[in-house]
């Protein structure tokens, strides 16, 4: 090896520890892009026609998926002839508060509601699971956030949650897909502006399940993240993913303290 | 995850609980549709998902009909739709939705009116007592 | 003395020329871009919806067999639509014809139409005299900006119509 070919070495050895720095110190973890007077739910971003569908019950096409999941909740099916609310009165175990603190980790995992879901009906009740992003788990769902509407969100991230908060926003600040993009470049230094003719909201999910005008139903986080990443030409994961579940914990707690707002209704 | 066969597709239907004489009252229907209108594709396998719309809606006011629509594909999915009635009587007030393939799904809710001294006002016509002093 | 051996029998320069002409075929069909010729007409429309085009010829004509040569009563209608919609797939809009509903001076027929859309019938309203006003909210699809014409048919025979644009946009994520 000649001198030159080692200088080469030595700057190609220094750039290349500087990308695997990349890595989120400690200390800037827990920093947060917002600070909680600046946070603004995806509602001020869409204009006023829609926020109006929004306000009325009634109008608010959501609701129709709320109400089916309020059946649900009550139905009594399997041969214990069981129901949700069985277990979950109003004054005993009531899943009031509850959709505030998901996603969250359970017995090793990370699941978001729809698993948790699935989880009782197959352990408790000895009942099928349903099949996701299936119209029946998704008022069962949407009601169960329905319920805890006006709260503010409150996921935990420390303690065990902590490997996968850290997962998930490796996987915000990462550029994916043929168009290079990072969820960070738009929805945290680009947010306010338009991209076209649309304005980039902060990109919270205090609002899901939410209707969406684009597919005429309710649609799940996962769902979403799927959308986006066929928008920036990356290949998208399973619905139920565990990165997704990550990348959920962490979009949760970017938005901590905004009110719930399902069924929302966002273009 | 379109045209998919189930059962159990809502039909929702406000209209106020009471009203006075004479008020104009504003019924609110909505119908969970998928509303095809047959030019979308599948993105898979490249067939066309077959036209499925709900055709006319009608609304009647104890049986008699005040009310009719006609739709076509442009109406959007999950379709909202308001309407006002002037409210004369009590009685029952009925919408119902039909298919282009003729299936119909109906939802009736009850309106009480009162006049001015609040008394209900009952759907009933009373024959005049006639003139004639005529005793059985 | 030895046979040369031929490297173009004859069957080798057949086989060549015929594989040639079908090759050098199809290629050229590839190469035509017209519309109607199958290959392009097949790969391009595979996976989007079926384009039928809106047809202006056909949907003027439809505008003048509705009011079918009657005059215009302006201030008849009052039509409330966003300026720009959201999304094309739900638009909210509102309209209310100005009348007595007592007697004749009722809407019979009221059209709500579309002139971009690819069939531009919306849909169509019946009143009668017991409904108290005629006004109704709707939500409408609208493939590309364009104007929403409504057009009321009173039962005296006398026609009105209005116009309103809305801009439909295409937005970052469509």
């Amino acid at each position: 090896m000649t001198l030159y070919n080692l200088i080469i070495f030595i700057f190609y050895l220094i750039f290349s520890l500087n990308v695997f720095s990349e890595e989120i110190l400690e200390s800037q973890l827990y920093e947060k892009p917002y600070e909680n007077n600046e946070l603004k739910s995806g509602k001020y971003f869409s204009r006023e026609e829609t926020q109006n569908m929004e306000l009325d019950e009634f109008e608010n096409p959501g609701m129709i998926w709320v109400e089916r999941g309020k059946e649900l909740f009550n139905l009594k099916v399997g041969k214990n002839n069981t129901s949700c609310s069985f277990c979950h009165k109003q004054e005993v175990n009531s899943l009031v508060g509850a959709a505030t603190t998901y996603p969250k980790v359970y017995k090793k995992q990370l699941i978001n509601i729809e698993q948790k879901i699935n989880m009782c009906r197959k352990h408790n009740m000895k009942l099928e699971a349903y099949e996701l992003e299936s119209n029946n788990l998704l008022s069962l769902s949407s009601f169960v956030s329905y319920i805890s509407k006006g709260m503010p969100m409150n996921v935990a991230v420390e303690g065990k949650a902590e490997k996968y908060f850290k997962k998930g926003k490796k996987m915000f600040y990462q550029r994916i897909g043929q168009m290079n993009l990072a969820c960070t470049q738009c929805h945290d230094e680009r947010s306010g502006s338009y991209l076209r003719a649309e304005k980039i909201s902060q990109g919270h999910i205090n609002g899901f399940p939410s209707y969406l005008m684009r597919w005429g139903s309710i649609a799940s986080v996962h769902r979403r993240f799927q959308f986006c990443n066929n928008q920036a030409r990356a290949q998208p994961l399973e619905i139920g993913h565990d990165d997704y579940n990550a990348l959920q914990l962490y979009i949760a707690w970017r938005g901590n303290s905004l009110p719930i707002e399902t069924p929302s209704v966002r273009r | 995850m379109a045209n998919e066969e189930r059962k159990n597709w809502r039909r929702r239907l406000r209209v106020p609980i009471s009203a006075l004489q004479g008020e104009i009252i504003t019924i609110k229907t909505m119908a969970e549709h998928i509303m095809e209108p047959g030019v979308r594709r599948d993105p898979e396998t490249g067939v066309i998902y077959p036209k499925k719309i709900i055709d006319l809606v009608i609304c009647r006011f104890n049986g008699k009909q005040i009310y009719k629509s006609h739709w076509f594909s442009g109406v959007s999915a999950n379709p909202f739709m308001s309407f006002k009635m002037k409210a004369i009587t009590s009685g029952l007030v009925e919408v119902e939705w039909v298919d282009d393939y003729g299936q119909s799904t109906y939802k009736k809710a009850v309106i009480m009116v009162y006049d001015k001294n609040g008394k209900k006002i009952i759907p009933m016509k009373l024959d005049k007592a006639s003139s004639n002093k005529e005793v059985m | 003395m030895y046979l040369k051996k031929n490297i173009f029998t004859r069957r080798k320069v057949f086989n060549f020329i015929s594989g040639f002409a079908c090759v050098f075929s199809s290629k050229l069909s590839f190469a035509e871009n017209k519309i109607g010729s199958p290959f392009r007409d097949r790969f391009q429309s595979y996976r989007q919806t079926f384009r039928i085009e809106p047809d202006p010829e056909e949907a003027k004509k439809i505008v003048r067999n509705i009011i079918k040569g009657r005059e215009i009563r302006e201030d008849l209608i009052y039509l409330r639509a966003p300026d720009i919609a959201e999304n094309g797939n739900t638009v909210p809009i509102s309209f209310s014809v100005n009348c007595s509903m007592e007697g004749e001076d009722y809407p019979k027929i009221v059209h709500i139409l579309v002139l971009d859309n690819p069939f531009p019938e919306i849909a169509k309203f019946y009143f009668t005299p017991e409904s108290g006003e005629a006004s109704v909210d709707i939500r409408i699809r609208m493939r590309t900006s364009s104007n929403i014409i409504v057009i009321a048919e009173m039962s005296d025979g006398t026609v009105g119509e209005t116009k309103s644009f809305v801009d439909v946009t295409i937005g970052a994520c469509t």
